[in-house]
């Protein structure tokens, strides 16, 4: 009889267990309150905790709406869209340049109607993320990859990229990996101050090479450790995180390079197959409002694209593209170019470089 | 109730099993020989075994595995040891076995972090060597191998032990008293009587030590600092990073298979070797 009993209780779990594993939208077959409900894919981290200040919560309140968050990198969150084409379980994804330029190519996220954002007028050119004329995101902010340094252990200020070779540096410096953003780019880069290009990236390889690093890093937090540890005292690295550094009192310093800040940008995209479109779209607006952009701005340091943000001084001096510049300034690779060879840059990078 | 009848209560365990592992594996698998238009192909295959790079990266990852395996034995072996047969008191041995198993309770993250700190140019080992005056310049012990095998053994040496000690507890000590009534040394004795007696725990230590440093993705990715590739690394990279789902199911089957037909080797050695000899 225990035995029978035993089953019993083993099967009964069971069956909660697989009913708990069923896609949301099964269990709730046409409910009318799942309407009020968004599940939007975020960053981790401060990036997160931004978002859902700035965003997220202002923007529950205003509709009494409940936003479901999925944390996860873009490469992550791209998996799961690519996985779940036919019937998403997210409506929201953000996503970084590259990948975010892979998920329209790969037909996974709409083609947006800018003239249901109601924000989209104060938007400046770059405040929507297109392909040829069809907007697919709306911009969280703007962000690069430039040069840190430890101002106590690099007496003189770095001007260029170059100035990461002087040989002080070799064993104390970092670039990225082409798993981060701003890895392939600063490839394409290189290739180009060594007299080759894109279809010549042999060259960029070739300089890469002949850098000494005491390590590679494959996302802003690793960058920051090396920082932070004392591990790196120069090398590339994204804006935001030195500032965050330099906030908490750790000795750095982020420059601009002669030849440009590499910039990057975080998307917001309705996912394809989305069934809450509507609240999407409002939820889009929200994010490029005066208010999220202003306060992105300040706690991230990342350039809003809101015409009627006004930053503070501190902010203002801390935005990707210095003190003095505007968002022009700041250069854009052409990552829709970078994709098509991201397969083979990666495969190359594995052979040449990431086996020492 | 009928002897088939005790079947039944499996049923749910199986079921869970071939939901949540089965299932997963051979949709992997199911990849692995498909090319991006769904047609049947091996190139994933024949590019992993027929290009260097992997092959390397294939190497480097056993070569990594076993390292760690036989050095998380041996010092498994002697902490086990200690606390089941040397130590006396009750309370010495709780004391002990927390000590071992709390690192298990922290994310392997925090603790590879934690390895950084120590193993650095500037971490605490370098710092101390420099200062005694044993190196003048600092030793490389992050970023490369030794680092990934120092933090795999770390985190993978209490289940090594756990595993140990439950077998080395259940041995009766009345058998070691006996062998040296009959004039065996402590040594021998060990050799003749306890280590064959605890092969099962070294088995099960051996094939979950290996099989998890084998599969491991955390430690040596934090530790590697881009300068290292192992399997896992690779597999993470082709199924997130380059959505090539294909490519990364191959390389998944080829670690699967691969490291089965180690441990087959390593049960069936360990087996027929000590346990016989234990007997003879």
């Amino acid at each position: 009889m225990m035995k029978v009993m035993r089953t019993v209780a083993l099967l009964s779990m069971l069956v909660v267990i697989i009913a708990g594993c069923q896609p949301a939208q099964l269990k709730q077959g046409g409910n009318e309150s799942s309407s009020k409900e968004l599940t939007i894919a975020i960053f981790g981290g401060s990036w997160g905790d931004a978002i859902k200040e700035n965003i997220v919560k202002p923007f529950e309140k205003e509709h009494g709406v409940k936003v479901n968050l999925v944390e996860g990198t873009s490469t992550v969150t791209i998996s799961k869209l690519k996985q779940e084409k036919n019937s998403p379980t997210i409506d929201i994804a953000l996503m970084d340049s590259g990948i975010s330029e892979l998920s329209f190519h790969e037909g996974l996220v709409e083609v947006l109607d800018a003239s249901k954002l109601t924000n989209a007028k104060d938007l400046i050119p770059l405040g929507l993320q297109k392909s040829g004329d069809k907007p697919y995101g709306v911009v969280l902010g703007y962000w690069g990859l430039g040069i840190a340094y430890n101002p106590t252990k690099v007496k003189e200020a770095p001007t260029s990229w170059l100035d990461l070779w002087k040989s002080e540096y070799q064993n104390k410096v970092t670039i990225p990996t082409p798993e981060t953003t701003g890895g392939l780019p600063l490839l394409q880069k290189m290739a180009e101050l060594n007299g080759g290009s894109t279809d010549k990236i042999n060259k960029g390889f070739e300089k890469i090479k002949s850098l000494n690093t005491v390590a590679y890093f494959n996302g802003s937090g690793a960058a920051s450790n090396l920082f932070q540890s004392g591990e790196v005292i120069i090398g590339a690295h994204y804006g935001g995180p030195v500032w965050a550094l330099k906030d908490q009192g750790v000795p750095i310093e982020f420059i601009i390079p002669k030849e440009g800040v590499l910039g990057a940008g975080s998307y917001w995209h309705l996912v394809k197959g989305s069934s809450k479109k509507e609240l999407a779209m409002k939820f889009l607006d929200k994010a490029i409002s005066v208010d999220a952009q202003k306060g992105i701005a300040d706690q991230l340091y990342l350039a809003p694209v809101n015409k009627k943000v006004k930053l503070s001084e501190e902010t203002a001096s801390k935005m990707p593209y210095g003190k003095n510049g505007s968002i022009d300034d700041i250069v854009f690779p052409n990552y829709e170019e970078i994709n098509k060879y991201r397969n083979a840059w990666n495969d190359q990078w594995n052979k040449e470089i990431g086996k020492k | 109730m009928p002897k088939k009848l005790i079947y039944l209560p499996l049923i749910p365990f199986l079921v869970v099993l071939i939901l949540f592992f089965v299932f997963p594996l051979l949709t992997v698998l199911n990849n692995s020989y498909l090319d991006k238009q769904g047609s049947f192909t091996l190139v994933h295959y024949i590019k992993f075994l027929t290009d260097p790079y992997y092959l390397n990266v294939l190497f480097v990852t056993f070569k990594i595995s076993i390292i760690v395996t036989v050095i998380t034995l041996l010092l498994g072996y002697a902490i086990a040891y200690y606390v089941t047969k040397v130590l006396k008191s009750k309370l010495a041995k709780r004391i002990a076995y927390v000590v071992i198993i709390s690192p298990i309770f922290t994310s392997a993250v925090v603790r590879s972090f934690g390895w950084i700190v120590i193993l650095g140019n500037n971490g605490f080992i370098n710092q101390m060597l420099l200062k005694i005056g044993l190196i003048d310049q600092p030793i490389q012990l992050l970023y490369n191998e030794t680092g990934i095998i120092i933090g795999l053994i770390y985190i993978l040496a209490p289940f090594m032990i756990l595993s140990l000690t439950s077998v080395l507890q259940s041995i009766d000590s009345r058998l070691d008293e006996a062998a040296a009534d009959l004039g065996y040394s402590r040594w021998k004795s060990f050799i003749k009587v306890t280590l064959p007696l605890s092969v099962p725990g070294i088995l099960s230590g051996v094939m979950m030590v290996f099989s998890l440093s084998l599969s491991s993705y955390v430690t040596p990715a934090l530790i590697s600092g881009g300068k290292i590739k192992v399997l896992a690394m690779l597999i993470y990279e082709q199924m997130t990073q380059l959505m090539n789902w294909q490519f990364g199911g191959a390389m998944s089957f080829v670690m699967l298979v691969v490291s089965i037909v180690i441990l087959m080797v390593n049960n069936y050695l360990l087996k027929t070797r000590w346990s016989e000899g234990g007997r003879s």
